[in-house]
């Protein structure tokens, strides 16, 4: 690892900016950094770069950063450090009949990851440590270096986590002599829950309802994220979402936040109006889809993240099959700093034209 | 062995007589009802305002017009007697809309009773082929192609294939390599013939010298005929040209490139619509293209979705098994066409041409070390099916010879 790619060092110096055009300056020094890592550590990396006929090495704004498809990772083994020194290997959950992305770690990068999750996070809660109730199954994290999304969240949350509950059984029923404890622990201090966001709502919320059981955390906040697809398809919107936890778990709080395994702990989380927010970690544009040019402010487009974590594979600058729209920087009505948009969905696939029927197989 | 339609629950009948036609009833080919009836069918079609929503209808009814068919027959012998096989199962692709009509008018010509599955997804132009289906069927004259053709949907997890094959005479199978697959597999009676329609592989010939003496307004219509040719079907088709070919010097031909794309780039801009999904997955395989090893030089730009060009020296092996698509060309310089034999393998089926002369086609063809290609069409007539089909004579096939001594 080159010793100016300094984490810590970018954070002290993104703190001490004195405004936001130096701190965006700063950032994109780093990815700049990041970019030139990877070129010189990751060769099919390098070798998809050199190819592409317009990339700057030396970006002078986001928008020249190169880029590289989110798919890439499901048909790639893209490291950028020695493969003894890969600690933990990273599978997205992959919707069916999909390769999962595979993404690797070493200690430093998955370190990182963590560290910086906890600190998105306590920025906005204010809690350092406190009793977290993960809304999943102990089942996700048997395997600590071969784990998915879903663990990877849990992972990184519970470095929050003095004591950790799971509030589901193996088999993803309610642990209800769990979640009574918890509860009553609750009722005295600030508390934490986290998990799924498909999972807290098919798992959580739908069985609780159906057992006709109101839980009382009005001192819990809760962080949750990931499977919006299931929820959309289910016709249950972020409103709907948040409206049912606060009804049948009564917490005194539900964040959302935007994230993928492709850049695990860099999380975006939405605030009191509604909106996601970039921070010191990462960074955020929409391209249109015709030619990747960028997206005007609140036009619909392909959502290309950019993170700093990003040093054991080449994932600091993705282009995803998520579709959303920025409003602003600076600007929301929150206070917070930083870009500030919503994610509208997936990608559908397209229909496949031609003679030939099953050519979809042929990259899938 | 006897297959009803009541025995198969879950056949859905689009229309005609399932019963009747499997009693495989035959005719000669070119037998004059189906000839008249095919008229009819093409008249109904063209008078219908409503066609003109639907080019590849339009396309079949013009194909089977008198004049035209009356063409395509003076083409055979009439000195001997052929009789169609019997039943022809058809297994229509699912993404070409109108591919199960031109199928079953091949085999209707051909003189044999017909079991059309039609495609998967259900298309407008198929609404709209059966409303004059119906209409002329229902003329007295034509009841018996009613009775002897049968257009059907079934879904793919059923058996179904499976005991139609059994009664089949024979066989054609659209779709690609993995439908082949799949419907060989099934048992047919030891009889019965198979036209498998595999994956293939397209390309055109440009003659540079000829690019550069064209005036703007016929390289205007050469460049929409290339558009039509690779992207109408996003450049999947199996007759969609995948590499261009340049026969020229090299100062003349990198001439002829900048010509020849900025005219296409314009057609493209103004017609081609990509959606994001694809536009993505054509990213993604042009990074995987940058990493595969066997791969010559390539270099893309990644904000052109519509015209993606990689130099390459000949057609590599590799060349064949990557479906570039979305509007991806690799592109070839030879010095001289007769250099080009030696390149093709049994993978290739259509070669567009321009500027090219015949006799030199001609001589192409003709080679001993040609091993592919199965038609060599103008440019701009990549997707005009017809009854010569990657390399077979549909009627001959689809029919037995009787020899009279």
């Amino acid at each position: 690892m080159p010793n100016d790619l300094d984490l810590n060092n970018y954070i002290v110096n993104w703190n001490d900016a004195s405004n936001y055009e130096s701190r965006n300056q700063l950032k994109i020094e780093y990815f700049n950094k990041l970019t030139e890592h990877h070129l010189a550590a990751c060769a099919p990396y390098n070798k998809i770069l050199s190819r592409m006929s317009n990339f700057a090495v030396s970006a002078k704004s986001f928008t020249e950063i190169p880029f590289i498809p989110v798919g890439l990772f499901k048909h790639l083994e893209l490291v950028s450090v020695q493969l003894e020194n890969v600690t933990k290997t990273m599978n997205s959950s992959g919707t069916s009949g999909q390769l999962p992305s595979r993404i690797y770690l070493d200690k430093e990068n998955s370190i990182n990851q963590s560290k910086t999750l906890a600190r998105i996070v306590t920025e906005r809660v204010k809690i350092e440590r406190a009793p977290l109730l993960v809304i999943d199954s102990p089942e996700v994290v048997k395997d600590r270096n071969q784990f998915s999304a879903r663990g990877a969240g849990i992972l990184g949350f519970s470095m929050f986590g003095r004591p950790i509950t799971f509030a589901l059984n193996q088999d993803m029923s309610l642990n209800m002599a769990a979640i009574e404890e918890f509860a009553s622990q609750s009722s005295k201090i600030d508390t934490l829950a986290y998990g799924f966001t498909s999972i807290i709502w098919e798992h959580f919320i739908l069985k609780l309802l159906e057992n006709n059981v109101r839980l009382d955390l009005s001192q819990t906040t809760l962080i949750h994220g990931g499977g919006w697809k299931k929820l959309t398809e289910q016709q249950v919107s972020s409103g709907d979402f948040n409206d049912t936890v606060q009804r049948v778990a009564g917490v005194r709080a539900s964040i959302n936040y935007y994230g993928m395994v492709e850049q695990t702990g860099s999380i975006y989380l939405e605030c009191e109006e509604g909106y996601l927010h970039t921070s010191a970690f990462n960074e955020i544009l929409v391209r249109r889809g015709k030619d990747f040019s960028i997206a005007d402010l609140g036009e619909s487009g392909l959502i290309q993240v950019l993170s700093v974590l990003p040093s054991s594979y080449p994932g600091h600058s993705i282009i995803t099959e998520d579709t959303g729209r920025i409003f602003g920087e600076e600007g929301c009505s929150c206070g917070r700093f930083g870009k500030y948009f919503k994610v509208d969905g997936r990608l559908k696939s397209a229909e496949i034209r031609g003679c030939s029927d099953t050519y979809s197989s042929q990259f899938a | 062995m006897t297959l009803t339609q009541a025995s198969l629950p879950e056949l859905s009948i689009i229309s005609g007589n399932f019963d009747k036609t499997v009693q495989g009833n035959t005719s000669i080919l070119f037998n004059e009802n189906a000839c008249k009836f095919l008229t009819s069918l093409s008249e109904s079609i063209l008078k219908d305002s409503e066609c003109r929503e639907h080019g590849d209808v339009v396309a079949f009814a013009y194909w089977c017009r008198s004049s035209s068919l009356r063409k395509i027959r003076s083409q055979y012998s009439n000195s001997e007697i052929r009789k169609g096989r019997g039943v022809v199962f058809h297994i229509a692709p699912s993404n070409v809309p109108i591919n199960f009509a031109f199928s079953f008018a091949f085999s209707l010509l051909a003189g044999n009773s017909n079991v059309v599955r039609l495609p998967s997804k259900q298309f407008p132009q198929e609404d709209f082929f059966f409303k004059h289906f119906d209409t002329v069927t229902s003329i007295s004259e034509f009841m018996e192609i009613r009775n002897s053709n049968v257009f059907v949907r079934y879904s793919k997890e059923t058996d179904i294939t499976q005991q139609i094959s059994q009664i089949a005479d024979a066989r054609i199978i659209w779709g690609g390599d993995r439908t082949v697959q799949e419907v060989l597999s099934l048992n047919k009676p030891l009889h019965a013939v198979d036209v498998c329609f595999i994956d293939k592989y397209s390309f055109s010939i440009i003659d540079s010298r000829s690019i550069l003496d064209l005036d703007d307004s016929k390289l205007q219509i050469l460049a929409e005929r290339f558009y039509n040719d690779a992207y109408i079907f996003d450049q999947n088709a199996c007759s969609s040209p995948r590499t261009v070919v340049w026969v020229g010097k090299n100062e003349e031909t990198e001439f002829a490139k900048t010509k020849f794309w900025s005219v296409v780039q314009n057609v493209v801009e103004a017609k081609y619509l990509i959606e994001d999904s694809s536009r993505m997955q054509k990213f993604l395989d042009l990074c995987l293209l940058s990493v595969d090893e066997s791969q010559p030089f390539l270099n893309f730009e990644i904000a052109n979705s519509l015209i993606s060009r990689i130099q390459a020296d000949d057609f590599n092996v590799g060349f064949t098994d990557i479906r570039n698509r979305y509007g991806t060309f690799f592109e070839i310089r030879l010095e001289s066409l007769s250099s080009l034999g030696n390149l093709i393998t049994r993978k290739f089926q259509t070669a567009t041409y321009f500027g090219v002369n015949k006799d030199e086609l001609i001589k192409l063809a003709q080679g001993d070390a040609l091993k592919g290609i199965d038609r060599l069409v103008p440019m701009g007539s990549a997707l005009d099916i017809d009854i010569h089909w990657d390399g077979y004579d549909l009627p001959i096939v689809l029919s037995r010879i009787i020899s009279i001594r």
